[in-house]
Protein backbone atom coordinates (compact mmCIF):
# COMPACT_ATOMS: atom_id res chain seq x y z
CA UNK A 1 0.00 0.00 0.00
CA UNK A 2 1.22 3.71 -1.08
CA UNK A 3 0.86 6.07 1.68
CA UNK A 4 -1.79 7.72 -0.06
CA UNK A 5 -3.78 4.67 0.46
CA UNK A 6 -2.75 4.54 4.39
CA UNK A 7 -3.66 7.97 4.57
CA UNK A 8 -6.93 7.69 3.29
CA UNK A 9 -7.68 4.48 5.55
CA UNK A 10 -6.42 6.48 8.00
CA UNK A 11 -8.54 9.16 7.73
CA UNK A 12 -11.93 6.78 6.85
CA UNK A 13 -11.25 4.85 10.17
CA UNK A 14 -11.14 8.33 11.93
CA UNK A 15 -14.98 8.52 14.44
CA UNK A 16 -15.47 11.88 13.81
CA UNK A 17 -18.65 11.46 15.54
CA UNK A 18 -17.52 10.96 18.72
CA UNK A 19 -14.84 13.44 18.64
CA UNK A 20 -17.26 15.96 18.85
CA UNK A 21 -17.52 17.81 21.61
CA UNK A 22 -20.78 17.00 24.01
CA UNK A 23 -22.62 20.04 23.58
CA UNK A 24 -22.21 19.34 19.51
CA UNK A 25 -23.32 15.25 19.72
CA UNK A 26 -26.34 16.86 22.43
CA UNK A 27 -27.31 19.00 19.33
CA UNK A 28 -27.02 16.27 16.90
CA UNK A 29 -29.31 13.81 19.15
CA UNK A 30 -31.62 17.06 19.92
CA UNK A 31 -32.86 15.82 15.85
CA UNK A 32 -32.70 12.10 16.42
CA UNK A 33 -35.51 11.66 19.33
CA UNK A 34 -35.24 11.04 22.77
CA UNK A 35 -35.81 7.36 22.31
CA UNK A 36 -33.11 7.04 19.88
CA UNK A 37 -30.51 9.28 21.92
CA UNK A 38 -30.77 7.06 24.85
CA UNK A 39 -30.51 3.56 22.97
CA UNK A 40 -27.02 5.42 21.91
CA UNK A 41 -25.97 5.09 25.21
CA UNK A 42 -24.96 1.39 24.08
CA UNK A 43 -22.57 2.64 21.16
CA UNK A 44 -19.56 2.78 23.28
CA UNK A 45 -18.50 4.02 26.72
CA UNK A 46 -17.81 7.69 25.27
CA UNK A 47 -21.82 7.20 24.85
CA UNK A 48 -22.68 5.90 28.18
CA UNK A 49 -24.17 8.80 29.79
CA UNK A 50 -24.51 11.50 26.86
CA UNK A 51 -27.68 11.33 27.09
CA UNK A 52 -28.19 12.28 30.70
CA UNK A 53 -26.48 16.18 29.89
CA UNK A 54 -28.63 16.30 27.03
CA UNK A 55 -30.52 20.30 27.34
CA UNK A 56 -32.79 19.37 25.27
CA UNK A 57 -36.23 17.48 25.71
CA UNK A 58 -38.79 16.38 23.29
CA UNK A 59 -41.55 14.42 24.61
CA UNK A 60 -43.91 13.40 21.70
CA UNK A 61 -47.06 11.38 22.43
CA UNK A 62 -46.53 9.96 18.77
CA UNK A 63 -43.65 8.33 20.11
CA UNK A 64 -45.58 6.17 22.42
CA UNK A 65 -48.78 3.59 22.03
CA UNK A 66 -50.49 4.98 25.14
CA UNK A 67 -50.49 8.30 26.72
CA UNK A 68 -49.82 6.72 30.38
CA UNK A 69 -46.88 5.39 28.73
CA UNK A 70 -45.60 8.77 27.60
CA UNK A 71 -45.97 9.86 31.78
CA UNK A 72 -44.01 6.85 32.35
CA UNK A 73 -41.51 7.71 30.59
CA UNK A 74 -40.73 10.88 31.45
CA UNK A 75 -40.74 10.86 34.97
CA UNK A 76 -37.93 8.42 34.14
CA UNK A 77 -36.59 10.70 31.68
CA UNK A 78 -36.33 13.54 35.35
CA UNK A 79 -34.82 11.01 37.75
CA UNK A 80 -32.19 9.51 35.75
CA UNK A 81 -31.20 12.49 33.77
CA UNK A 82 -28.00 14.04 35.18
CA UNK A 83 -29.79 16.50 37.66
CA UNK A 84 -26.47 19.28 37.44
CA UNK A 85 -27.17 20.00 34.19
CA UNK A 86 -29.28 22.88 33.17
CA UNK A 87 -32.14 22.16 31.02
CA UNK A 88 -32.57 24.54 27.55
CA UNK A 89 -35.81 23.51 25.87
CA UNK A 90 -38.63 21.45 26.15
CA UNK A 91 -41.44 20.04 24.12
CA UNK A 92 -43.84 18.19 25.63
CA UNK A 93 -46.95 17.64 22.92
CA UNK A 94 -49.67 15.17 24.89
CA UNK A 95 -53.14 14.00 24.10
CA UNK A 96 -55.82 12.90 26.94
CA UNK A 97 -56.00 13.13 30.86
CA UNK A 98 -52.75 13.76 32.56
CA UNK A 99 -52.66 14.56 36.42
CA UNK A 100 -51.88 17.72 37.61
CA UNK A 101 -49.15 16.04 39.66
CA UNK A 102 -47.57 14.95 36.28
CA UNK A 103 -47.75 18.57 34.89
CA UNK A 104 -46.74 19.95 38.26
CA UNK A 105 -43.52 17.66 37.84
CA UNK A 106 -42.35 18.46 34.64
CA UNK A 107 -42.73 22.12 35.19
CA UNK A 108 -41.20 22.40 38.50
CA UNK A 109 -38.29 20.32 37.12
CA UNK A 110 -38.01 22.82 34.02
CA UNK A 111 -37.94 26.12 36.46
CA UNK A 112 -35.86 24.99 38.45
CA UNK A 113 -33.16 23.63 35.77
CA UNK A 114 -33.66 27.54 34.30
CA UNK A 115 -35.24 26.30 31.15
CA UNK A 116 -35.57 29.06 28.21
CA UNK A 117 -37.38 28.09 26.29
CA UNK A 118 -40.75 25.51 26.69
CA UNK A 119 -43.44 24.22 24.32
CA UNK A 120 -46.63 22.78 25.43
CA UNK A 121 -49.10 21.49 22.94
CA UNK A 122 -52.41 19.54 24.59
CA UNK A 123 -54.61 17.21 22.55
CA UNK A 124 -57.57 17.78 23.80
CA UNK A 125 -60.15 15.89 24.05
CA UNK A 126 -62.10 16.83 27.31
CA UNK A 127 -62.43 19.94 29.62
CA UNK A 128 -59.70 19.62 31.92
CA UNK A 129 -57.94 22.73 33.66
CA UNK A 130 -54.09 22.70 33.99
CA UNK A 131 -52.65 24.41 36.56
CA UNK A 132 -51.53 27.35 34.21
CA UNK A 133 -50.72 29.57 37.57
CA UNK A 134 -47.74 27.42 38.01
CA UNK A 135 -45.77 29.00 35.15
CA UNK A 136 -43.30 30.77 36.79
CA UNK A 137 -39.57 31.39 36.56
CA UNK A 138 -37.09 33.91 36.10
CA UNK A 139 -35.31 31.97 32.96
CA UNK A 140 -38.25 31.17 30.25
CA UNK A 141 -37.52 33.17 27.25
CA UNK A 142 -40.02 31.61 24.99
CA UNK A 143 -43.47 30.18 25.81
CA UNK A 144 -45.74 28.75 23.09
CA UNK A 145 -48.71 26.97 24.74
CA UNK A 146 -51.35 25.23 22.20
CA UNK A 147 -54.39 23.37 22.70
CA UNK A 148 -55.56 20.59 19.64
CA UNK A 149 -59.55 19.72 19.53
CA UNK A 150 -59.61 16.48 18.71
CA UNK A 151 -63.45 15.88 19.07
CA UNK A 152 -65.50 17.43 21.81
CA UNK A 153 -65.27 21.04 22.73
CA UNK A 154 -65.44 21.34 26.39
CA UNK A 155 -64.44 23.12 29.28
CA UNK A 156 -61.16 24.99 28.38
CA UNK A 157 -58.28 25.35 30.73
CA UNK A 158 -57.41 29.20 30.90
CA UNK A 159 -55.74 32.02 32.91
CA UNK A 160 -57.91 33.75 35.42
CA UNK A 161 -58.10 37.17 35.95
CA UNK A 162 -55.98 36.76 39.20
CA UNK A 163 -53.09 34.74 37.32
CA UNK A 164 -50.44 36.97 35.89
CA UNK A 165 -47.66 35.48 33.90
CA UNK A 166 -44.61 35.83 36.23
CA UNK A 167 -41.93 35.38 33.22
CA UNK A 168 -40.06 38.76 33.55
CA UNK A 169 -37.21 37.19 30.93
CA UNK A 170 -39.90 36.27 28.56
CA UNK A 171 -39.35 37.66 25.02
CA UNK A 172 -41.68 35.66 22.89
CA UNK A 173 -45.26 34.41 24.00
CA UNK A 174 -47.47 32.13 21.78
CA UNK A 175 -50.64 31.47 23.12
CA UNK A 176 -53.12 29.06 20.42
CA UNK A 177 -57.12 28.33 22.11
CA UNK A 178 -56.84 29.31 25.15
CA UNK A 179 -59.70 30.88 27.20
CA UNK A 180 -58.80 34.12 29.55
CA UNK A 181 -61.44 34.40 32.07
CA UNK A 182 -62.05 36.15 35.15
CA UNK A 183 -63.97 34.17 38.29
CA UNK A 184 -66.29 36.81 39.27
CA UNK A 185 -68.18 38.68 36.50
CA UNK A 186 -67.00 41.89 37.69
CA UNK A 187 -66.03 44.24 34.01
CA UNK A 188 -62.41 44.75 34.65
CA UNK A 189 -59.51 45.14 32.80
CA UNK A 190 -56.85 42.57 33.26
CA UNK A 191 -53.01 42.88 33.03
CA UNK A 192 -52.09 39.06 32.33
CA UNK A 193 -49.11 39.74 30.32
CA UNK A 194 -48.50 42.98 32.84
CA UNK A 195 -45.24 40.91 34.41
CA UNK A 196 -43.80 39.86 30.81
CA UNK A 197 -41.83 43.39 30.96
CA UNK A 198 -39.77 42.16 28.06
CA UNK A 199 -42.08 40.71 25.93
CA UNK A 200 -41.04 41.52 21.81
CA UNK A 201 -43.36 38.90 19.89
CA UNK A 202 -46.97 37.89 20.83
CA UNK A 203 -48.98 35.79 19.12
CA UNK A 204 -52.68 35.43 20.32
CA UNK A 205 -54.67 32.70 17.98
CA UNK A 206 -58.12 31.69 18.35
CA UNK A 207 -57.95 32.79 22.31
CA UNK A 208 -60.90 33.23 23.73
CA UNK A 209 -61.66 36.70 26.72
CA UNK A 210 -64.64 35.58 28.66
CA UNK A 211 -65.36 37.79 31.49
CA UNK A 212 -64.03 41.14 31.72
CA UNK A 213 -64.37 43.55 28.48
CA UNK A 214 -60.60 44.24 27.93
CA UNK A 215 -57.29 42.58 27.61
CA UNK A 216 -54.69 44.74 28.52
CA UNK A 217 -51.61 44.61 26.38
CA UNK A 218 -49.27 47.28 27.54
CA UNK A 219 -45.79 46.00 26.90
CA UNK A 220 -43.23 49.00 26.33
CA UNK A 221 -40.65 46.83 24.13
CA UNK A 222 -43.39 44.82 22.05
CA UNK A 223 -42.60 44.61 18.40
CA UNK A 224 -44.30 42.13 16.93
CA UNK A 225 -48.24 41.35 17.79
CA UNK A 226 -50.61 39.00 15.79
CA UNK A 227 -54.23 38.96 16.95
CA UNK A 228 -55.59 36.20 15.24
CA UNK A 229 -59.62 35.13 16.04
CA UNK A 230 -58.98 36.43 19.43
CA UNK A 231 -62.43 35.46 19.70
CA UNK A 232 -63.03 32.63 16.95
CA UNK A 233 -65.56 30.47 16.95
CA UNK A 234 -66.25 31.00 20.10
CA UNK A 235 -68.69 34.30 19.45
CA UNK A 236 -69.58 35.58 23.03
CA UNK A 237 -66.47 38.37 23.31
CA UNK A 238 -66.00 41.51 21.50
CA UNK A 239 -62.74 42.33 20.72
CA UNK A 240 -60.98 45.26 22.57
CA UNK A 241 -57.60 45.46 23.65
CA UNK A 242 -56.03 48.45 25.74
CA UNK A 243 -52.20 49.50 24.60
CA UNK A 244 -50.13 51.69 26.21
CA UNK A 245 -50.91 55.03 24.81
CA UNK A 246 -47.78 55.27 22.86
CA UNK A 247 -46.46 52.32 20.62
CA UNK A 248 -42.53 53.08 19.88
CA UNK A 249 -41.50 49.89 19.88
CA UNK A 250 -44.79 48.40 18.09
CA UNK A 251 -43.39 47.44 14.42
CA UNK A 252 -45.37 44.57 12.97
CA UNK A 253 -49.20 43.72 13.51
CA UNK A 254 -50.74 41.45 11.87
CA UNK A 255 -54.73 41.07 12.60
CA UNK A 256 -56.91 38.28 11.69
CA UNK A 257 -60.52 39.17 12.47
CA UNK A 258 -63.72 37.85 11.51
CA UNK A 259 -66.27 40.73 10.66
CA UNK A 260 -69.56 39.18 12.25
CA UNK A 261 -68.24 39.90 15.74
CA UNK A 262 -66.72 42.98 15.93
CA UNK A 263 -67.98 46.05 15.33
CA UNK A 264 -66.77 48.49 12.88
CA UNK A 265 -66.18 51.36 15.33
CA UNK A 266 -63.68 48.98 18.04
CA UNK A 267 -61.79 48.29 14.51
CA UNK A 268 -61.08 51.79 14.04
CA UNK A 269 -60.18 52.45 17.64
CA UNK A 270 -57.79 49.14 17.56
CA UNK A 271 -56.03 50.86 14.69
CA UNK A 272 -55.53 54.42 16.26
CA UNK A 273 -53.94 52.04 18.93
CA UNK A 274 -51.60 51.20 16.05
CA UNK A 275 -50.51 54.44 14.90
CA UNK A 276 -46.55 53.42 14.11
CA UNK A 277 -46.94 50.77 12.82
CA UNK A 278 -44.60 50.19 10.31
CA UNK A 279 -45.34 46.41 8.61
CA UNK A 280 -49.13 45.38 8.90
CA UNK A 281 -51.05 42.69 7.89
CA UNK A 282 -54.63 42.07 7.71
CA UNK A 283 -57.33 39.93 6.38
CA UNK A 284 -59.29 40.48 3.45
CA UNK A 285 -62.62 40.31 5.83
CA UNK A 286 -61.59 43.08 7.35
CA UNK A 287 -61.53 45.11 4.35
CA UNK A 288 -65.03 44.11 3.56
CA UNK A 289 -65.81 45.09 6.97
CA UNK A 290 -64.72 48.86 6.53
CA UNK A 291 -66.11 49.04 3.33
CA UNK A 292 -69.74 48.32 4.40
CA UNK A 293 -68.96 51.14 6.93
CA UNK A 294 -67.70 54.31 5.28
CA UNK A 295 -69.46 56.64 6.70
CA UNK A 296 -67.74 55.80 9.83
CA UNK A 297 -64.37 56.24 7.93
CA UNK A 298 -64.53 58.95 6.01
CA UNK A 299 -64.78 61.16 9.15
CA UNK A 300 -61.56 59.70 10.61
CA UNK A 301 -57.96 60.38 9.75
CA UNK A 302 -55.96 57.74 8.26
CA UNK A 303 -54.38 56.63 11.39
CA UNK A 304 -51.10 54.65 9.90
CA UNK A 305 -47.90 57.62 9.53
CA UNK A 306 -45.04 54.98 9.01
CA UNK A 307 -46.62 52.15 6.91
CA UNK A 308 -43.73 50.79 5.52
CA UNK A 309 -45.88 47.83 3.41
CA UNK A 310 -49.47 46.44 4.07
CA UNK A 311 -50.68 42.64 2.96
CA UNK A 312 -54.01 41.58 2.51
CA UNK A 313 -55.13 38.33 2.66
CA UNK A 314 -58.14 35.80 2.51
CA UNK A 315 -59.31 33.63 5.37
CA UNK A 316 -59.36 30.02 3.83
CA UNK A 317 -62.71 29.13 4.75
CA UNK A 318 -64.52 31.78 3.71
CA UNK A 319 -62.84 31.91 0.07
CA UNK A 320 -64.76 29.32 -1.03
CA UNK A 321 -68.26 31.16 -0.56
CA UNK A 322 -67.17 34.57 -1.44
CA UNK A 323 -66.32 36.77 -4.54
CA UNK A 324 -63.56 39.00 -4.11
CA UNK A 325 -63.21 42.24 -2.68
CA UNK A 326 -62.21 45.21 -4.73
CA UNK A 327 -60.87 47.90 -2.49
CA UNK A 328 -63.12 51.13 -2.38
CA UNK A 329 -60.48 54.06 -2.85
CA UNK A 330 -62.30 55.35 0.44
CA UNK A 331 -60.82 52.47 2.79
CA UNK A 332 -57.70 52.79 0.62
CA UNK A 333 -57.46 56.11 1.89
CA UNK A 334 -58.49 55.46 5.28
CA UNK A 335 -55.26 53.24 5.66
CA UNK A 336 -52.96 54.45 2.95
CA UNK A 337 -53.13 58.10 3.04
CA UNK A 338 -50.49 59.00 5.40
CA UNK A 339 -48.27 56.14 4.31
CA UNK A 340 -47.91 57.18 0.11
CA UNK A 341 -44.60 54.92 0.11
CA UNK A 342 -46.16 51.86 1.75
CA UNK A 343 -46.04 48.79 -0.54
CA UNK A 344 -49.20 47.16 -0.72
CA UNK A 345 -49.86 43.74 -1.52
CA UNK A 346 -53.34 42.07 -2.05
CA UNK A 347 -53.98 38.08 -2.15
CA UNK A 348 -57.10 37.40 -4.36
CA UNK A 349 -59.66 34.94 -2.94
CA UNK A 350 -59.44 33.00 -6.17
CA UNK A 351 -55.21 32.93 -6.10
CA UNK A 352 -55.94 31.03 -2.64
CA UNK A 353 -58.84 28.29 -3.09
CA UNK A 354 -56.91 26.91 -6.78
CA UNK B 1 -15.09 55.34 0.98
CA UNK B 2 -17.82 54.41 -1.36
CA UNK B 3 -20.87 55.56 -0.46
CA UNK B 4 -23.17 51.89 -0.80
CA UNK B 5 -22.88 50.89 2.75
CA UNK B 6 -23.56 47.15 1.66
CA UNK B 7 -20.90 46.84 -0.90
CA UNK B 8 -18.69 47.13 2.01
CA UNK B 9 -16.31 44.00 1.78
CA UNK B 10 -14.45 41.85 4.91
CA UNK B 11 -11.83 39.96 4.69
CA UNK B 12 -11.41 36.18 5.87
CA UNK B 13 -8.44 34.51 6.63
CA UNK B 14 -8.39 30.50 6.73
CA UNK B 15 -6.50 28.50 9.11
CA UNK B 16 -4.49 27.60 5.96
CA UNK B 17 -3.82 31.55 4.92
CA UNK B 18 -6.00 31.48 2.32
CA UNK B 19 -8.09 34.93 1.79
CA UNK B 20 -11.77 35.07 0.75
CA UNK B 21 -13.48 38.82 0.48
CA UNK B 22 -17.30 38.63 1.30
CA UNK B 23 -19.76 41.63 1.72
CA UNK B 24 -20.55 42.62 5.09
CA UNK B 25 -23.74 41.89 4.60
CA UNK B 26 -23.67 38.70 3.92
CA UNK B 27 -21.36 37.41 6.49
CA UNK B 28 -23.36 39.35 9.47
CA UNK B 29 -25.22 35.87 9.40
CA UNK B 30 -22.11 34.84 11.70
CA UNK B 31 -22.79 35.68 15.35
CA UNK B 32 -19.06 35.45 16.09
CA UNK B 33 -18.02 37.85 12.57
CA UNK B 34 -20.50 40.04 13.35
CA UNK B 35 -19.43 40.33 16.96
CA UNK B 36 -15.64 40.69 16.01
CA UNK B 37 -17.35 43.81 13.64
CA UNK B 38 -19.31 45.07 16.48
CA UNK B 39 -16.03 45.75 18.64
CA UNK B 40 -14.39 47.04 15.30
CA UNK B 41 -11.72 44.16 15.31
CA UNK B 42 -12.65 43.46 11.28
CA UNK B 43 -10.36 46.36 9.82
CA UNK B 44 -7.67 43.64 8.74
CA UNK B 45 -8.64 40.25 7.44
CA UNK B 46 -10.49 37.84 9.95
CA UNK B 47 -8.30 35.21 10.85
CA UNK B 48 -9.94 32.00 11.49
CA UNK B 49 -8.16 29.98 12.73
CA UNK B 50 -10.49 26.89 13.10
CA UNK B 51 -11.68 26.95 9.45
CA UNK B 52 -9.71 25.32 6.82
CA UNK B 53 -10.29 26.83 3.01
CA UNK B 54 -11.95 23.87 1.84
CA UNK B 55 -14.81 24.53 4.52
CA UNK B 56 -14.90 28.04 4.47
CA UNK B 57 -15.64 28.14 1.21
CA UNK B 58 -18.13 26.01 1.64
CA UNK B 59 -19.24 27.93 4.43
CA UNK B 60 -19.68 31.64 2.51
CA UNK B 61 -21.14 29.64 -0.69
CA UNK B 62 -24.38 28.85 1.97
CA UNK B 63 -24.04 32.16 3.49
CA UNK B 64 -24.32 33.73 0.11
CA UNK B 65 -27.33 32.01 -1.11
CA UNK B 66 -28.65 32.48 2.70
CA UNK B 67 -28.52 36.67 2.03
CA UNK B 68 -30.46 36.51 -1.52
CA UNK B 69 -33.35 38.39 -0.94
CA UNK B 70 -36.80 38.54 -2.94
CA UNK B 71 -37.57 41.06 -4.43
CA UNK B 72 -41.67 40.87 -3.64
CA UNK B 73 -44.44 37.95 -2.28
CA UNK B 74 -44.55 36.40 -5.29
CA UNK B 75 -40.62 36.29 -5.35
CA UNK B 76 -41.10 34.73 -1.89
CA UNK B 77 -42.20 31.58 -2.50
CA UNK B 78 -40.33 31.24 -5.50
CA UNK B 79 -37.37 31.88 -3.72
CA UNK B 80 -37.93 29.77 0.17
CA UNK B 81 -38.77 26.64 -1.89
CA UNK B 82 -35.19 27.50 -3.99
CA UNK B 83 -33.72 27.74 -0.75
CA UNK B 84 -35.50 24.23 0.40
CA UNK B 85 -33.75 22.84 -2.35
CA UNK B 86 -30.27 24.27 -1.93
CA UNK B 87 -30.21 22.90 1.52
CA UNK B 88 -31.20 19.58 0.60
CA UNK B 89 -28.12 19.46 -1.85
CA UNK B 90 -25.64 21.48 0.34
CA UNK B 91 -25.64 18.57 2.98
CA UNK B 92 -25.56 16.20 0.09
CA UNK B 93 -21.30 16.20 0.59
CA UNK B 94 -18.95 13.49 -0.97
CA UNK B 95 -17.13 12.98 2.18
CA UNK B 96 -18.45 12.33 5.72
CA UNK B 97 -15.76 14.50 6.78
CA UNK B 98 -16.69 17.31 5.26
CA UNK B 99 -20.46 17.53 7.13
CA UNK B 100 -18.11 17.29 10.50
CA UNK B 101 -15.47 19.59 9.04
CA UNK B 102 -19.47 21.96 8.26
CA UNK B 103 -20.99 21.44 11.87
CA UNK B 104 -17.13 22.12 13.64
CA UNK B 105 -17.68 25.68 11.45
CA UNK B 106 -21.17 26.76 11.91
CA UNK B 107 -20.96 26.31 15.62
CA UNK B 108 -17.74 28.27 15.53
CA UNK B 109 -18.73 30.88 13.38
CA UNK B 110 -21.86 30.69 14.88
CA UNK B 111 -24.70 30.28 12.15
CA UNK B 112 -27.56 28.93 13.77
CA UNK B 113 -29.21 27.84 10.57
CA UNK B 114 -25.68 26.13 8.96
CA UNK B 115 -25.09 24.53 12.53
CA UNK B 116 -29.64 23.43 12.66
CA UNK B 117 -29.17 22.17 8.95
CA UNK B 118 -25.82 20.32 9.40
CA UNK B 119 -26.65 18.64 12.65
CA UNK B 120 -30.15 17.50 10.99
CA UNK B 121 -28.43 16.04 8.12
CA UNK B 122 -26.02 13.70 10.73
CA UNK B 123 -29.36 12.90 12.53
CA UNK B 124 -30.80 11.86 9.87
CA UNK B 125 -27.94 9.39 9.05
CA UNK B 126 -28.10 7.79 12.14
CA UNK B 127 -31.97 7.81 13.24
CA UNK B 128 -32.77 4.46 11.67
CA UNK B 129 -30.00 2.70 11.96
CA UNK B 130 -29.30 -0.10 14.77
CA UNK B 131 -26.67 0.53 17.31
CA UNK B 132 -24.32 -1.86 15.23
CA UNK B 133 -25.08 0.22 12.15
CA UNK B 134 -23.99 3.06 13.90
CA UNK B 135 -20.63 2.08 15.26
CA UNK B 136 -20.06 0.71 11.77
CA UNK B 137 -21.32 3.41 9.64
CA UNK B 138 -18.82 5.74 11.97
CA UNK B 139 -16.17 3.84 12.97
CA UNK B 140 -17.21 3.84 16.77
CA UNK B 141 -15.08 1.43 18.94
CA UNK B 142 -17.10 -0.80 20.53
CA UNK B 143 -14.65 -0.37 24.37
CA UNK B 144 -17.16 -2.42 26.30
CA UNK B 145 -17.14 -6.38 27.49
CA UNK B 146 -19.98 -8.20 26.29
CA UNK B 147 -20.83 -8.12 29.93
CA UNK B 148 -20.67 -4.20 29.93
CA UNK B 149 -22.79 -3.57 26.62
CA UNK B 150 -25.89 -6.24 27.83
CA UNK B 151 -25.66 -4.60 31.21
CA UNK B 152 -26.12 -0.94 29.82
CA UNK B 153 -28.74 -2.21 27.67
CA UNK B 154 -30.40 -3.53 30.43
CA UNK B 155 -29.93 -0.23 32.58
CA UNK B 156 -31.77 1.25 29.75
CA UNK B 157 -34.45 -1.07 29.06
CA UNK B 158 -37.01 1.18 30.12
CA UNK B 159 -36.72 3.28 27.52
CA UNK B 160 -38.16 1.03 25.15
CA UNK B 161 -41.01 -0.58 26.46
Amino acid sequence: MDYKQVEKRMNDEIDRLSNLPDDLIHKILSFVGIKCAIETSALSSRWRFIWTSMPYLDFLVEDFSTPPKLSQFVTQVLSRRNNLVEVFSIKLRFRGYFSQEFVKQLLNYAFSHNIRQLDITWLYEKGIDYPLSLICSRSLTHLSLRKKYVYRIGKGYGFTSTSTLKLPLLTSLYLEDIIFCCDDDSDKCVGIFSECVNLKILTLKGCKVTGFSHLNICLPLLSNLTLADVHGKLNSVNLSLSFAPFYYSLEKVELCVTHSIVSAHKMVCLFQQLQRVKYLTLNMEILEFLSSSVELISNQPSPFANLKSLHIYPIKDLSEVRNDVKMSSEVKNYLLENSPSATFTMVSREVFTS
Amino acid sequence: MSSSSSSKMIELRSSDGETFHVEETVVLQSETIKQMIDDDCANAAIPLPNVTSMTLAKVIEYIKKHAEKPKDDDDKKVAEEDLKKFDAEFVKVDQESMLFDLVRAANYLNIKSLLDLTCQAVADSIKDLSVEEVRKKFNIQNDFTPEEEAKVRKENAWAFD
